[in-house]
C-alpha cells in the first residue's frame, strides 16, 4: 500500500459524491436482503461514516487517532441509531440500557453455544459493519495512492451479500450500480493524481480535460457494464459447477453453523438460499413485523373451493415452540420423484383432492401446495415423518433446484371440508404421534397463559368448540399491528403479546392459538406460507394476461407478499387437520353445519389415483402446457443475453480468430491493448503489464527468462545494464550446482539473440531452464526453513 | 575466428614471457592492433610501456622505434626530412623515427603542439607529406603514444579533440606483489626480451585483420552501443560526451575482442568490457564534477549500469 504524502492530499468534490455513492449502494445491497427488520437504518450508518471517512482522510490525523475516532463515533452513531428504534415513550437512558442488555444477552448466548434470539443484535452489527466500510472507504480515498483500496471492503460486502442471495433474488442492480460509481471514483481519482503529477512537472493542465476524461469514462463505464451484464453466462446453470463450488465450501460448514447461531432471528437464518420473506427456514422466529407490499409471488390457478373452505398455499409447518422462536422436528427426508404417485391422500371424506398450477413470478426454493400436500411436478425434497398408523406427517417440499420466474409446477394436495357438525363429533382420541408430537409446550410458557387458556375455553363441550372460543378470544382481543417493538428480552413472548401489548399480526395470532390449544390438551400446530390471495376472475385474466386456457377453471390468485401468513391447524380424529383462522385481518372461516351436495366443477371427489400410478389430471394439465414431468418450462433468466451481448460475442469471436490465424503477431495483442490503456491514462496494475509483456516473448526468450526470475527471487533484480553473461554468473554464485546448466542455458541464448547464424537448441535451453528453476525452488524453500549464517542477498 | 584466437593467444602468451601479470593490457594492446587503431597510455614511469611497445615488435617480427619528445622537438624529428645530397643535388628524405611499424610515442605531451600535430595527422593519415612528397607508412602501423599524468609542467597536454583519435586508452599500472618478486627473479640475469622470439609474421596479422572486420554485430548491438553513446551525450556531469568516432571506435574493438575469444558475433560483455578504455578518455566533465574530483572512469561505469542490455532484462519495453 502506497499511501499519499500529507501536502498531496487535496479534495475533490466530485470524487467524495461519487463515493457516498458507492458506500450507499454497498448498504443498499445489505437493506435488499430483508434479514431484519429497520436494516435500512444500516443506509443512514454508511452515509454518515463515509462523511466521517472523508474527512479523517483529509485531516492529518495519524491512524490510531483516526482508528480512536472511527471508533467513538461509531458506538455513538449506532448507539443512537439502535435507540431510535426503541420507540418514543422509554428515556434515553432506558434506551441505551436495553441496547447494551441486548448485546450482552446475545453474547452470552452466543458463548454458551445458543442461538441467538434478538434481532438487535444483528442490526447492531449490521450497522456497525456499514460504518467501518463507510469510514474506511472515505478515508482510503485520500490516504492510499491506489484508489481501489477504498472500494474494497464495500465492494466485498456487497458481493457477499448478493451471492448469499443471489439463488433465489438475483437483483443485482445495486452491485450494477456499486461497480459503475467505483469505477468512476477509480478513474476520476487516477485522473486527479496524474494531473497533479503533469502540475509538478509544469506541464500544463487544460481547465476542461477533468471534465472530458470524466465524460469520456463514463461512457466507458456504462459500456463496460451494459456489456459485461449481457454476455451469456453458461458456467452458471452448470451443474459441475456447482457440485465443484459445494465440495469448495463443505469445510467451511462449521464456521457457516457458529455464523449461524448468531445470526438467527434473522429472517430465514443465513443459508446461502435466502429469500426475502418468501422462504421458510427450518427456524421461524416470530418476528417483528410481516411484509406489506406487492410484489407478487406466484400466480395459480386453481378450481373455486366450495362454500366454507379456502385456500392456504402452504409452505411448512413447524411443531416445536420455545421462546418465541418455532423448529420442526421431522427430520426425515425424502425425494419424491414426480412421475410416482406421491404421498398418500388424506380422507377422503372431509377433504377435497385439488390440483392446482403455480406459476412463481420470484424464484422458489419452497414449492407452495395446497394445504395438505401428496404430490407436485417437480423433483422435490420432502421433509416428513412416517407415522405408525401409515399416515405421513409433511413438513415442507423443498424444490431441488429454484424454481425460477416464468415456469410453472403443477401441485396436488387436499383441502379440509368438514362441517362443524362433523368436527364437533370427532371426539378426542388422538393418535399415538400426534400427542406426542403436537402437545409440545414450552416450560418457559406463564402459568397466567394457561389460566387465560382455561378461562377462554374451559368450559367448552367439545375440542371444536374450544377452538372456536379461543379464535374469537383472539379475534377480538389483539389490534392488528404489521409492526411491533422490540420485545423485552426477559419476557416470553406471547405472554408479552396476550397481556402486555395486546397486537400482533399472523404469526402471533397463530402462535397464540396453537399454544393455548396445545395447553388445553388439543393438538395444534403452526403452519406458514401464504393465504390464499387475490382472486381475478376469468373475465379479467382475458383482459390480456396470460392464461392456462383450461375451461374449467373459473379464474385465478394472484399471491403477493403481503399475503404472507401463518395459521394455526387442529388435529380431529378420523378428520385429520383442519384450519382455523384466529388473525382478524383475514376473513374467519365459515363452515357449513351440514354437508351440502352440491357437485363442485374442478374437484376430483374421490378420484384420486391407485398408489404407483401417475396422476392421470395432472398428466393432462401438463400436457396442456406442454411440459415435461420433472421439468418446469424454460424460464427467461434474468440475465438474458440481449443484442449487445451478442455484439460482444461476435467481436470476441473475431479476436480469437484473429488470435489463432497464422501468420499475424497474435502475440503482441495484449500488450498493444494495454499500451493503449495506459496511453489513456488508465492505472494497470504491474502483474497485469508483465503479463502482455510475457505474452510477447519468443520461447528462447522466456527460457533465458528463468535465469533473470530465479535473480530476482533469489538475490533481487539485477540493474538494467547487467548483460545476459553477468547475470549468469551471479546465479551461479547462489547456485553453483546448477553452474553448468546455467552455462547452457546462457550459451543457447547468447547465440540466439546476438549471432548472425542462429542455431537454437530450443529443448536444451528449456531442459536447462527446468533444471534452474528446480534448484531455485530447492534454494528458496531451504532458506525459508534455516538461517544460514552471514547470508547475505544482493539488493540493489 | 578461431585463426585469430590462436593468433592472439600466441602473441598474448608471447609477450606475458616479458610483462607479467598484466593480460588486461597486453589484450588491449593487440585489440587496438587488429583493430588497427593507436593506443594511449597514460601511466606513471617505470611500469614497462617500452617493455610492451618492444615485445609486440619482437613477436610480431615488425619494426619498433621509439621517439623520446622534448618540447623543442620539430616536426621534421618526427616525420622525417627531405637533405639535399650534393652529390645528387637532390633533395633526399631521410625518414624520420614514425617511419616504422609500431612506434612509441613517449611523453607526447611534452611535444608542442606543432610536433603533436605531425603525428596526430600521420596517425590519421596512414602517409607522410614532406615537401609535396607522400610518404606511405607501413602496414601494420600501430602508435603507443604515452602521457604522463604526474608532471604537468611544462607540457602540453593533449586536448580531448586530439584524444579523441586514440582509439583505447590503458593503464598499466603497477603490478601486484607476487608479480613483481617474479619480475626482480626473472630478470636477474638477463632480460627476457633478449629470449623472444617472433610468433607470428605480420601475413597473419593482415590475415587476422580482414577477419576481425567480419565479425557479426546484431542490430540490437549496434542499438546498445548508440545509447550508451547517447547516455553519455545526454549526462548531466558530462560536458562533452562521446563523438561517432568514438561509437565506431567502440564497435571495431568490441568485435576485436569478440574475435580474440574465437567468436564470430559480438555479446555485450565484449562492449562492456571495452567501453571504459575505448571511451572514457574521449569524455570531458562538467567543471563542476571535475571540481569533485569525479572520475569519468566512474560515471561511465554509473552510465552502463543504467543503459538496458538488449536481452538482458525482458520485461522493459525497450529492450530486444
Amino acid at each position: 500500500m502506497v499511501f499519499t504524502r500529507a501536502s498531496n492530499r487535496r479534495g475533490d468534490l466530485l470524487a467524495a459524491f461519487l463515493l457516498l455513492a458507492v458506500v450507499q449502494m454497498a448498504a443498499s445491497q445489505l437493506v435488499l436482503t430483508g434479514w431484519v427488520d429497520g436494516l435500512a437504518a444500516v443506509r443512514l450508518l454508511a452515509l454518515l461514516g463515509s462523511l466521517l471517512g472523508l474527512a479523517l482522510g483529509l485531516s492529518q490525523f495519524s491512524a490510531p487517532l483516526m482508528a480512536a475516532l472511527t471508533l467513538i463515533y461509531g458506538v455513538v452513531a449506532v448507539f443512537w441509531r439502535a435507540g431510535l428504534f426503541l420507540g418514543n415513550e422509554i428515556s434515553w437512558d432506558e434506551r441505551l440500557a436495553t441496547v447494551v442488555s441486548h448485546l450482552s444477552v446475545s453474547f452470552a448466548q452466543l458463548a454458551r453455544g445458543d442461538e441467538v434470539t434478538s434481532e438487535m443484535f444483528i442490526l447492531v452489527w449490521m450497522m456497525a459493519l456499514c460504518w467501518g466500510v463507510g469510514v474506511f472507504a472515505g478515508m482510503a480515498l485520500w490516504r492510499f495512492e491506489n484508489p481501489w483500496w477504498s472500494l474494497l471492503p464495500g465492494g466485498l460486502l456487497a458481493l457477499l451479500v448478493y451471492r448469499a442471495i443471489a439463488a433465489v433474488q438475483p437483483q443485482s442492480q445495486y452491485l450494477v450500480a456499486y461497480l459503475f460509481f467505483g469505477l468512476l471514483v477509480v478513474a476520476r481519482r487516477s485522473f486527479r493524481s496524474r494531473a497533479a503529477d503533469w502540475q509538478q512537472r509544469r506541464l500544463h493542465v487544460p481547465l476542461e480535460m477533468g471534465g472530458d476524461v470524466f465524460i469520456v469514462t463514463l461512457g466507458v463505464t456504462l459500456g463496460l457494464l451494459a456489456v459485461s451484464w449481457n454476455v451469456p453466462t453458461p458456467a452458471r446453470s452448470s451443474l459441475a459447477a456447482k457440485r465443484a463450488w459445494a465440495r469448495l465450501t463443505i469445510p467451511l460448514d462449521p464456521l457457516e453453523d457458529r455464523f449461524r447461531r448468531a445470526f438467527a432471528p434473522a429472517r430465514g437464518g443465513i443459508r446461502f438460499e435466502v429469500l426475502r420473506s418468501a422462504y421458510y427456514g427450518e427456524v421461524l422466529p416470530l418476528g417483528r413485523s410481516t411484509p406489506d407490499d406487492e410484489d407478487v409471488v406466484f400466480i395459480v390457478e386453481a378450481p373455486v373451493p366450495p362454500f366454507g373452505a379456502r385456500y392456504y398455499w402452504r409452505a411448512r409447518q413447524y411443531d416445536y415452540y420455545a421462546d418465541g422462536v418455532w423448529r420442526n422436528t421431522l427430520t426425515t427426508r425424502a425425494l419424491l420423484a414426480p412421475d410416482g404417485a406421491g404421498l398418500p391422500a388424506s380422507g377422503q371424506r372431509v377433504h377435497l383432492s385439488t390440483t392446482v398450477v403455480i406459476m412463481p413470478r420470484l424464484s422458489l426454493l419452497t414449492l407452495f401446495t395446497p394445504p395438505q400436500p401428496e404430490w407436485v411436478s417437480l423433483p422435490a425434497e420432502v421433509e416428513l415423518a412416517f407415522n405408525v398408523d401409515g399416515s405421513v406427517d409433511v413438513g415442507a417440499f423443498h424444490a431441488q433446484q429454484p424454481v425460477s420466474s416464468g415456469s410453472a409446477y403443477v401441485a396436488r394436495g387436499s383441502l379440509s371440508t368438514p362441517t362443524v357438525e362433523q368436527l364437533r363429533a370427532a371426539g378426542e382420541a388422538y393418535p399415538p404421534w400426534v400427542v406426542e408430537r403436537y402437545l409440545q409446550l414450552p416450560s418457559s410458557i406463564t402459568l397466567r397463559t394457561r389460566q387465560l387458556a382455561r378461562q377462554i375455553a374451559g368450559d367448552a363441550p367439545t375440542p371444536y368448540d374450544a377452538v372456536e372460543e379461543v379464535t374469537s378470544y383472539l379475534r377480538s382481543h389483539l389490534t392488528y399491528q404489521p409492526v411491533l417493538p422490540f420485545a423485552p428480552l426477559d419476557q416470553e413472548p406471547l405472554d408479552w403479546i396476550l397481556f402486555d401489548l395486546q397486537q400482533g399480526f399472523c404469526n402471533y395470532y397463530a402462535s397464540a392459538e396453537v399454544i393455548l390449544l396445545r395447553s388445553l390438551g388439543i393438538p395444534a400446530r403452526l403452519v406458514v406460507g401464504y393465504a390464499q390471495g387475490e382472486f381475478q376472475p376469468v373475465e379479467e385474466v382475458a383482459r390480456g394476461l396470460p392464461q392456462s386456457g383450461s375451461n374449467e377453471m373459473e379464474g385465478r390468485y394472484v399471491v403477493r407478499q403481503r399475503d404472507a401468513h401463518a395459521w394455526p391447524e387442529v388435529y380431529f380424529p378420523e378428520i385429520g387437520w383442519v384450519e382455523f383462522e384466529p388473525t382478524i385481518s383475514q376473513q374467519p372461516f365459515n363452515r357449513p353445519e351440514q354437508r351440502l351436495l352440491e357437485d363442485n366443477p374442478g374437484f376430483d371427489g374421490g378420484d384420486t389415483p391407485a398408489l404407483g400410478q401417475p396422476d392421470e389430471k395432472a398428466q393432462a394439465l401438463l400436457q396442456q402446457y406442454g411440459w415435461k414431468h420433472g421439468a418446469a418450462r424454460k424460464a427467461v433468466s434474468p440475465t438474458q443475453p440481449s443484442w449487445p451481448g451478442w455484439l460482444l460475442a461476435a467481436l470476441l469471436l473475431a479476436l480469437l480468430i484473429l488470435w489463432l490465424s497464422p501468420g499475424r503477431d497474435v502475440r503482441l495483442l495484449p500488450a498493444l491493448l494495454l499500451s493503449g490503456l495506459q496511453r489513456s491514462s488508465i492505472h494497470l496494475p504491474r502483474f497485469l503489464t508483465r503479463w502482455a509483456r510475457m505474452r510477447t516473448l519468443k520461447p528462447i526468450q522466456r527460457a533465458y527468462n528463468e535465469i533473470n526470475r530465479s535473480l530476482e527471487r533469489l538475490a533481487g533484480k539485477p540493474s538494467l545494464g547487467a548483460t545476459p553473461a553477468e547475470r549468469a554468473e551471479r546465479l551461479k554464485i547462489i547456485l553453483p550446482d546448477t553452474a553448468s546448466h546455467i552455462d547452457r542455458l546462457v550459451d543457447i541464448y547468447q547465440s540466439a539473440v546476438y549471432a548472425e547464424v542462429q542455431v537454437v537448441d530450443l529443448r536444451a535451453a528449456f531442459d536447462a531452464s527446468r533444471e534452474i528453476r528446480r534448484a531455485v525452488y530447492k534454494a528458496q524453500l531451504r532458506r525459508t526453513f534455516t538461517r544460514e549464517e552471514g547470508e547475505h542477498h544482493e539488493r540493489r | 575466428m578461431s585463426d585469430v584466437k590462436e593468433f592472439g593467444e600466441q602473441i598474448i602468451a608471447n609477450i606475458e614471457r616479458v610483462i607479467v601479470g598484466k593480460r588486461s593490457a597486453i589484450e588491449l594492446a593487440v585489440i587496438a592492433l587488429l583493430c588497427q587503431g593507436h593506443l594511449l597510455i597514460e601511466d606513471v614511469p617505470g611500469v614497462g610501456k617500452t617493455m610492451l611497445a618492444r615485445a609486440l615488435a619482437r613477436s610480431l617480427d615488425c619494426t619498433f622505434r621509439r621517439i623520446q619528445f622534448t618540447p623543442d622537438m620539430l616536426p621534421s624529428d618526427v616525420t622525417g626530412v627531405a637533405v639535399f645530397n650534393p652529390q645528387n643535388r637532390e633533395f633526399e628524405f631521410r625518414p624520420g623515427p614514425l617511419m616504422a611499424q609500431i612506434v612509441l610515442a613517449d611523453e607526447i605531451n611534452r611535444a608542442t603542439p606543432k610536433t603533436q600535430s605531425a603525428l596526430l595527422e600521420a596517425m590519421q593519415e596512414q602517409q607522410i607529406t614532406v615537401d609535396g612528397v607522400t610518404h606511405a607508412l607501413p602496414r601494420p602501423f600501430l602508435v603507443m603514444a604515452t602521457q604522463n599524468p604526474i608532471e604537468y609542467e611544462g607540457t602540453f597536454p593533449l586536448p580531448e579533440a586530439q584524444l579523441d583519435r586514440f582509439l583505447l586508452r590503458l593503464q598499466l599500472g603497477y603490478p601486484d606483489r607476487a608479480h613483481e618478486m617474479r619480475m626482480l627473479e626473472n630478470q636477474q640475469l638477463r632480460h627476457p626480451l633478449d629470449d623472444l622470439k617472433p610468433v607470428a609474421s605480420v601475413d597473419a596479422l593482415l590475415k587476422a585483420q580482414e577477419s576481425v572486420r567480419r565479425v557479426y554485430l546484431a542490430p540490437v548491438m549496434r542499438a546498445y552501443i548508440v545509447d550508451i553513446v547517447q547516455a553519455t551525450r545526454q549526462h548531466a556531469e558530462l560536458y562533452l560526451g562521446v563523438s561517432p568516432r568514438g561509437a565506431l571506435g567502440l564497435s571495431h574493438a568490441a568485435r576485436a575482442r569478440a574475435a580474440l575469444a574465437g567468436r564470430d558475433y559480438v555479446l555485450p560483455d565484449d562492449v562492456k568490457a571495452l567501453a571504459v578504455p575505448v571511451l572514457a578518455h574521449r569524455l570531458i566533465l562538467e567543471p563542476a564534477a571535475r571540481m569533485r574530483a569525479v572520475r569519468a572512469e566512474d560515471l561511465l561505469v554509473e552510465t552502463l549500469a543504467k543503459v538496458p542490455v538488449p536481452g538482458g532484462d525482458l520485461m522493459e519495453a525497450n529492450t530486444a
